[in-house]
């Protein structure tokens, strides 16, 4: 039993596998030649830079749709626009017009909106039938 | 920061500064333009008593011909019973008909208040008569607050034609002021309308449609001045009434409101066909 067990703990560290793997990785790059170290930054700039290109189009394809979007409604306001002036010019009289051709034809003295009431003014029980 | 936030962060960034934010303003409150409130007060008012005259005067249709049809049996038996129904009939028919009459003169009394276009003496004069005769008819329905006998019936007939000439001649006033009035506002604002158009649009245009709109114009302003002689005229009429009264002056002044009437839609015609040069 108790030989199992090991006491010695300097034995046990260079003795376990998982630090045995990490130290291994560690030392990787430690062990990594000159030219390795340079194509690897290269790679790690390359990918930035593809990143950068990836974003910035990105950037100018919202900003060209926002343009276009924001060209139509422009297109759309002067049409509005347009028709605003010429309606300005002749739209308000069209409307006084419309009003007093409804007044007039409310105030027609042919047609009584509020007639005398038809009712018999001398109710009474004096007369014979 | 991984170069996949650094993006992220920025794009986001761009977006919000690219994109357009724009604030909504919550819309003012609505005017509380006092004449429009109290335009609005009078059709509503207006309204409420049409339907309440109309009631009325249906109510009154109903009970005079069980007036009729009782008067005619009791003068057919000339029973005690047959009295007492006719008596009770005209008793009914004659608080519904000072009832129609209230009603209608109190409908008047709005319509004229709410309009436009009348002198305001002229207004006023036609109001008191209106309230005049609206307090007699309420004199006159205290008598019905007891139970009446025939010959107390024949009584409050004769006082009620008496009555019955100042209903009329109130109401006759009312009407014929505000008809004179309705197409005398129309009338000014038909002028108010051409002279606003004459400056706007009279000019616009080529040479050759100024011409047009020049003459077009003059053609509507000479129809529209002739009509103010005709206006004096009626207003003569009914400044002072003949002997026949205010039910006289409505009578004989309609001719002419008819005529002015037709003038006024062949002005606003004219204008119509001026705004489509």
């Amino acid at each position: 039993m108790i030989e199992d067990i090991m006491l010695d703990q300097t034995q046990f560290v260079t003795e376990s596998p998982l630090l045995e793997e990490v130290e291994a990785a560690g030392e990787a790059d430690k062990n990594l030649s000159a030219e390795e170290l340079k194509q690897f930054k290269q790679k790690k700039l390359k990918k930035i830079i593809i990143a950068v290109i990836v974003f910035l189009l990105m950037a100018l394809g919202i900003f060209a749709l926002i343009k276009l979007g924001s060209k139509k409604e422009s297109q759309e306001i002067i049409e509005v626009e347009e028709i605003e002036l010429t309606e300005v010019v002749v739209g308000p009289f069209n409307q006084r017009l419309l009003e007093l051709k409804n007044e007039l034809e409310a105030a027609d003295p042919n047609q009584e909106e509020f007639p005398f009431p038809p009712i018999d003014s001398s109710i009474n029980l004096e007369e014979q039938f | 920061m991984s170069i996949f936030k650094k993006t992220f962060s920025l794009l986001l960034l761009i977006s919000l500064f690219l994109f357009n934010f724009s604030v909504i303003y919550a819309q003012d409150s609505e005017t509380n333009d006092p004449i429009i409130y109290e335009k609005e007060s009078f059709s509503k008012d207006i309204r409420q008593l049409k339907l309440q005259y109309r009631g009325e005067l249906e109510e009154y249709r109903n009970l005079e011909n069980l007036y009729l049809i009782a008067k005619n049996q009791y003068y057919k038996l000339g029973t005690l019973a047959s009295l007492e129904d006719a008596v009770q009939k005209t008793q009914e028919v004659m608080i519904v008909r000072d009832r129609v009459l209230r009603t209608y003169l109190r409908l008047l009394r709005l319509k004229l208040l709410s309009q436009t276009g009348i002198e305001l003496p002229e207004k006023k004069a036609a109001e008191q008569s209106l309230l005049s005769a609206i307090g007699k008819i309420e004199e006159h329905q205290q008598q019905f607050s007891e139970t009446l006998d025939k010959p107390q019936i024949n009584e409050i007939s004769e006082e009620f034609e008496n009555l019955f000439d100042q209903i009329e001649e109130a109401a006759y006033q009312a009407l014929a002021v505000m008809s004179i009035g309705e197409l005398q506002t129309i009338h000014d604002k038909a002028i108010l309308l051409e002279a606003d158009m004459e400056t706007e649009i009279a000019t616009a245009g080529g040479a050759l449609k100024s011409t047009e709109r020049k003459r077009s114009f003059d053609e509507t302003d000479r129809l529209l001045t002739t009509l103010k002689p005709e206006f004096d005229a009626v207003e003569d009429v009914y400044a002072n009434p003949s002997n026949a009264g205010y039910k006289g002056v409505y009578n004989s002044i309609k001719k002419q409101l008819i005529s002015i009437h037709s003038s006024l839609a062949k002005a606003l015609t004219f204008l119509g066909e001026l705004l489509k040069i």
